[in-house]
Order: C-alpha cells, then structure tokens, then sequence
C-alpha cells in the first residue's frame, strides 16, 4: 500500500466522512481519495457496512402509526424532480441563473480568450510556414532559371557537344562536354564517373597549341551540368587519373579519354 | 444484499413509491434506534423520523449512489434532522422555562449527554475510550469538538479513537457468531 494512502488512513478522515461531520472542503478532500484509490474505496466500504451493522445492533421498533403518517404524506408530496406543480414566479430563485449566466459569460470569456490564443499561435504558425515556402518557392525558381540557361547553352547553335568516354583504365567514365567558341563558355554533363581511391582524382585538360592546360578537376559530386573553364584556341580536351587536388601537368600514361574538339 | 440495496438506492432515485416503503421496513428501526438513544423521547423521536423520511423521499433525486450507500445517505439525512431538532427543542424550552414550567419535550440539553444514552449491546464488547466517542458521536449527537469538550480530550484523541473503535466493531462484526446472532436479533424486529 502506499505510503500516501496509509498516511490519508491513519487520518481518520474516512471514519468521520461517513458520520457526515466533515466540512465541505474536507469531503471533498476524501471523495478524490475514494474515487482515486480502490484500497481507500474498499475500507470505506467496510466502515459504511459497520455502521449499518452497529446501527442495526442498536435498533428498535419504530412505534406503531408513523409508517402511515409518512406514506400518507408521501402520497401528497411526490419528489421534488417529478413535481408536476408549475413553478410560481414570485418564488422563482434568480440567484442560479445569475450564477449559470455568470459562469456561462466568464466560461465564454476564457473560450474567446483561449480561442484568440490559438488563432495567434496558428498565425504565427502560418506565418512560419508562409516564409519556408517562400524561401523554397525562391530556391527552386533560381533553380529554374538555371536549368533554363544551361538549356539555352546547350541547344545554342554555337555549341558544340563533345563526348568523353573512358579507355580500359576508367571504362565507366562517362561525361559530355559542351564548348562554345561565341559565347567563350563550356560546360560539363557528368553522365557517369567511376570510383577512384581517396588519393586520386579526374582531371581536364585542354590543348592549347601544343601545351595541356588545367580546366579543372571533376568531382563526382558535382551537380548534373557544371559550368567549367574556357580556353579559346583549345584544340582537344584530356582527361588523366591525376593524384588528389590535382597536377599541375598531366599524367599522360593515365589518360583516360580524349576529344578533338 | 449488497445488490438489492444498490437496487433500492437506484429506484428511490426515480421516485418509485415502493422502493421508498422498502427502505422504511428495512431502515427505519436501526434510525429510529439511533434517534431515540439522541433524543430520549418517543414523540420527539417519532416526529425526527418522519420528517427525515419525508425529506428522504423528497431529496431522493438528490442521492448520489457513488458516493455513498443509501443507508449511510439515510443515517445523515437523520441525523442532521435530529440534531436540528435537539437545538429547536432546546431553545423552545429555554424561552419557556422563562415564563412558565413546560411540559413540551421534556428533554433539552440534558438529551444529548453522552454519559445517559442507552448503548447498543454490542458496543460494550470494545474498550470503554472507544466506547466513549462512538457514543458520543453516534448516539449523543455531538460534533466532535463537543466530544472533545465533553470527554475532556484533544480534538485529535476524539477523531483517533472513531476511527480505532468503528475498525474494532468491524472486527467483531466479521465474527460469523456475531453476524449470525445479530442477525436473528434484527429479523425479530420485523416480525
């Protein structure tokens, strides 16, 4: 039993409850006691039971006539819930409804109060939300725009398309690039790019009068179009396994293709 | 029985006539037990339970059979009325014995002294402390500060031994000798 409940027991609160000598604040104490522990529930049970029983032990026999009297009065008083006597106004008790109407207007009162709460919490909510997809909206737009560029780039008469594809030492390379002699612009499509050790990266290359040149290196991370250095006069572009960060020459033994372009 | 209580309880609830006159037959000798013991006059005593019983059918929409058994509703209901009318009595006898001798209930403050109530048989089976309060409080109509004054004991000593002496009773109403004996006894009321 816990420890709180044996505590409320040994109070006597119980006992004094069923004599009906408890103030109201004390009763009230007891019924949540009783509705909340079921061992609190049961001994009151059993002293209600006892005082039946003690009650019964001191009974006498009530003196002849007065059942009468009461049923006859019975008879002419049915209970107050079932009167069929309509209410008379001069005897109408005001003071509940002004109660009801007083609770009603201050329940109603918390009911706005509570309700124009949660209409700012929703707004604020709304608000939040408002600016999240805004920001996304935005995002995506930006995004738009680009793609409408490198659409533009790529179908623009000027450009031309050239395929890289990986020799026997990088089979899966695969990227597409496209150069632009106008517009002095190119741009990479990373089709598929194999894994490479940590250590080692791809690297392209452009030929310019005879001299490799760095355009950059390519990482597999990178988006779907890349937008990647131009040189005018460039003749072919290279890529080479290089080590990672790149060279500043290439390697030719492991180039891994090549385009003229 | 428990069940056939609970049945009554719920039906008096409703109004229903019969239910009201089942609960007289099986209450009204153990209250008035309580109430002449209280009182110590049969008139007196007779007038406390019909007003109670009135105000039991009255009220009985006003009955809650989760809070308690309908006997225990039923012993507040009197008690309180007998109370009520201890001090009614007690201040109309005041007033008289001012201007003439009376001869309306000859009772007053002398009615509720503990010391002279006729106790049930069955109390004198615990201690006499216990004795005391239960009397005090069951039968001689006292608040517990009025016991406590009475008896000449703490407030706290008054609502500990209630609580020690109604679990004592409880004991020897679990004995099956007493339950048995009790039982023919309270039968023969009704006979």
């Amino acid at each position: 039993m816990k420890e709180e409940i044996r505590e409320f027991l040994n109070t006597g609160l119980l006992e004094q409850y069923v004599l009906g000598l408890l103030e109201p604040s004390e009763s009230a104490e007891v019924e949540s006691y009783i509705q909340r522990y079921p061992e609190v529930k049961k001994v009151y049970q059993e002293i209600q039971d006892g005082m039946d029983n003690l009650l019964r032990a001191s009974a006498k026999p009530v003196p002849a006539g007065v059942k009468d009297s009461i049923m006859n009065q019975v008879d002419d008083t049915p209970p107050a819930y079932i009167s069929s006597n309509p209410p008379k106004v001069s005897s109408f008790n005001w003071l509940p409804v002004a109660a009801g109407l007083a609770l009603l207007f201050g329940a109603f009162s918390f009911f706005q109060w509570n309700n124009n709460q949660g209409k700012e919490q929703e707004i604020a909510t709304l608000e939040k939300d408002f600016a999240t997809y805004k920001e996304e909206c935005e995002s995506r737009n930006l995004n738009y725009a680009n793609l409408q560029k490198q659409l533009e780039f790529i179908n623009h008469s000027e450009t031309d398309k050239f395929l890289l594809k990986g020799n026997e030492k990088a089979t899966d390379f695969q990227v597409i690039a496209y150069w632009n002699d106008f517009a002095k612009k190119s741009m990479l499509r990373i089709n598929e790019m194999p894994q490479l050790p940590d250590n080692q990266c791809f690297q392209l290359w452009a030929d310019v009068d005879g001299k490799m040149l760095n355009l950059g290196i390519i990482n597999s991370t990178d988006d779907l179009f890349v937008d990647f250095k131009y040189l005018a006069n460039a003749e072919s572009l290279n890529v080479t396994i290089e080590p990672k960060g790149g060279s500043d020459h290439p390697t030719v033994a492991d180039l891994v293709a090549n385009v003229f372009i | 029985m428990k069940n056939l209580a609970k049945d009554i309880g719920d039906r008096l609830r409703k109004g229903d006539k019969v239910a009201f006159e089942q609960l007289y037959d099986r209450y009204s000798a153990a209250l008035y037990g309580m109430v002449i013991r209280m009182v110590k006059d049969e008139d007196v005593a007779k007038d406390v339970i019909q007003d109670s019983f009135i105000k039991i059918w009255k009220n009985a929409s006003k009955y809650d059979p989760q809070k308690a058994k309908v006997f225990t509703w039923m012993y507040q209901v009197t008690r309180n009325t007998a109370l009520d009318k201890l001090r009614q009595v007690k201040n109309r006898g005041e007033k008289e014995i001012q201007i003439k001798d009376s001869n309306v209930y000859n009772i007053g403050i002398a009615g509720i002294n503990p010391d002279t109530v006729d106790l049930p048989e069955i109390l004198h089976q615990i201690d006499e402390k216990y004795r005391q309060v239960i009397g005090a409080l069951f039968y001689g109509g006292m608040t517990q500060q009025e016991a406590s004054d009475h008896l000449d004991l703490p407030l706290g000593t008054v609502k500990t031994r209630l609580k020690i002496g109604l679990r004592e009773l409880r004991k020897i109403f679990k004995d099956p000798l007493v339950l048995t004996a009790f039982s023919a006894e309270f039968a023969n009321i009704f006979l």
